[in-house]
């Protein structure tokens, strides 16, 4: 793996198993109950899925994630990048409903 | 005889009182002051008059003279009609594109229109207006002529929005509408929020937004069956962890009313594989960023190759451009570390930097914020419409910014912008006597400053804001 892919896989949103639309609130939950769960030394917690395989996670890098999440400049690069694919997957596209106001009424 | 003339003054007499309500609902200038008991009393008198006059006819309709007769039924056909002016007017004037009898009927209605009764009924006419196969642009001021004069409204703007639609300007027409959210509550008539939330989550859902369609619906407060509906079809389609399941989206488009119309789609949706709870949202690939993670996960000459022409096919695309920096720096860094030539960059990608993009988007929006400045220093005074656009240019150099700047852009955009429109919203409220306006833009201030995290402009924000609210 490059290292700019490794780099990419250090995405605080992926280390915290969150999407771009969690709140403030969420994101410190979620960073509490981790970090709780690494410290009783439970297996689930000790990893994170990535578009890449699978990466350890250690409570330093849920620390890390949560002080990313903390500043809005750092979690607009990390939402930027939330969507990477897995490397060979096909690339579907967002449907577009072009004709949806006309059907509704709007038209 | 005698019989005769007594129902006929008496009829007279109801038809005279009832025209004093449509006197004291159409001399209002503007956003009505009194409370909604206020509107439901002049409604159920309004009612009761035209019930009257309505039996009167039927008794009239039931004589021998063919005069009587017709009086008659003519009587029970206006009271029917002056009973029910709003859906007549969204079951009829509006499906027709009858844009003039859409506005007198919305006009009409007394307890629909409280409290913007002439800003619901120019968004009535606009409605009206984009379902007429021969609108005219004569038609279009005609609607506009109805909110000279007076402060704006969520519904003058609601109605400013959807005729910017009607001229194939959707863009400044999504702006507007966003602004609707932002008015004080109170000034807000319930349809207003309605048709405003249901047309932008429609019109993103036609570009294939789905984050934002979810961003237009996911508000608390009044919603359409079709705004609901919209809501879980986004959720889905945006991969959000909280989308509902086949069986209360279902539910949802059942209550659409033109659930046929849309029934392919919906179907589409169900197909769709929806997230399930507390499971990580899987990333969604597209186009350029696959070919990028390809070359960084498998570097080689032709990855590279097809990673900088995918990039290169979207880097006029707002969704994409603030991506472009790291892109052309990932990709230099491992054709360096797998000792590989960089492929050619094309000059839309060349000097990629976030300096290069700040530089580029910072520009214009210190030129339009000085713009403001000077008109807003000069003798004459600032047309509120006008005030409304320069807002909508600098909201939309700001979006410019969060999408294509570097993270700290938006830092460095914000004095230009937040100084002249926080002299804008002063003179909007001290100087122009638009209090809803000014109210609104306040709020919208507040949340920039919020978004940067200044806190002393938070604070000046929220003293405006308090002050502002008491005093609309």
């Amino acid at each position: 793996m490059s290292a700019a892919l490794d780099a990419h896989g250090a995405n605080p949103l992926w280390v915290l198993e969150l999407t771009p639309d969690a709140t403030r609130l969420e994101v410190e939950r979620q960073g509490q109950k981790l970090l709780a769960m690494l410290g009783v030394g439970l297996e689930s917690a000790s990893s994170y899925p990535t578009p890449f395989g699978d990466r350890p996670r250690t409570p330093d890098a849920v620390r890390q994630a949560l002080a990313a999440l903390r500043d809005p400049a750092r979690r607009a690069e990390a939402e930027a990048w939330f969507d990477l694919p897995t490397p060979g997957a096909p690339a579907p596209q967002a449907p577009r409903w072009t004709d949806l106001r006309e059907r509704l009424g709007w038209r | 005889m005698v019989m005769r003339v007594f129902t006929l003054s008496l009829v007279a007499a109801l038809a005279w009182v009832y025209v004093g309500f449509l006197r004291r609902s159409f001399a209002d200038a503007g956003p009505e002051k009194s409370g909604p008991g206020s509107a439901l009393f002049t409604t159920l008198a309004a009612w009761t008059t035209l019930c009257l006059l309505g039996g009167f006819g039927g008794i009239l309709a039931t004589g021998t003279g063919v005069v009587t007769v017709v009086l008659g039924l003519g009587l029970v056909a206006l009271a029917f009609m002056l009973l029910a002016p709003w859906p007549l007017a969204t079951l009829v004037a509006i499906p027709n594109g009858w844009h003039r009898t859409a506005y007198a009927l919305a006009r009409l209605s007394t307890l629909r229109s409280h409290p913007d009764p002439v800003g619901v009924a120019m968004a009535t006419a606009a409605r009206a207006l984009l379902r007429s196969p021969d609108g005219t642009r004569e038609a279009a001021a005609w609607i506009e002529a109805h909110g000279k004069g007076r402060p704006l409204t969520p519904g003058t703007l609601l109605a400013h929005g959807l005729l910017a639609s009607w001229r194939g300007d959707d863009a400044l027409a999504r702006r507007l509408l966003g602004i609707v959210e932002r008015f004080d509550p109170r000034s807000h008539d319930d349809i207003v929020l309605r048709w405003s939330r249901e047309w932008r989550a429609a019109e993103a859902a036609e570009r294939g937004a789905w984050s934002e369609v979810v961003e237009a619906t996911a508000r608390l407060g009044p919603n359409t069956p079709a705004t609901r509906w919209l809501e879980g079809v986004g959720r889905r389609y945006a991969g959000s962890r909280d989308a509902p399941d086949d069986e209360v989206l279902d539910a949802r488009w059942r209550q659409v009313p033109q659930h046929r119309a849309v029934s392919d789609l919906h179907h589409a949706c169900l197909g769709h594989h929806r997230n399930r709870p507390n499971e990580p949202k899987a990333p969604r690939p597209s186009h350029p960023l696959q070919r990028h993670v390809d070359a960084l996960a498998h570097p080689s000459t032709t990855t590279l190759t097809a990673a900088v022409a995918a990039w290169t096919a979207v880097a006029d695309d707002p969704a994409y451009a603030h991506r472009l920096g790291r892109a052309v720096a990932d990709l230099s860094a491992v054709a360096s570390e797998a000792g590989l030539p960089m492929p050619p960059l094309p000059p839309t990608l060349q000097g990629h930097s976030h300096t290069d993009t700040d530089d580029a988007v910072l520009r214009p929006l210190e030129l339009a914020g000085q713009q403001l400045t000077e008109r807003l220093m000069a003798p004459t005074p600032i047309d509120p419409l006008s005030a409304l656009y320069d807002w909508m240019a600098l909201d939309a150099l700001l979006d410019d910014v969060r999408r294509r700047g570097s993270p700290g852009a938006l830092r460095l955009a914000f004095r230009p912008a937040y100084g002249p429109l926080t002299t804008l919203s002063v003179t909007l409220f001290n100087d122009l006597g638009e209090p809803l306006l000014s109210n609104a833009l306040t709020r919208w201030l507040l949340d920039l400053a919020r978004e940067v995290g200044d806190a002393r402009c938070v604070e000046h924000q929220t003293r405006n804001l308090a002050a502002s609210s008491t005093s609309s």
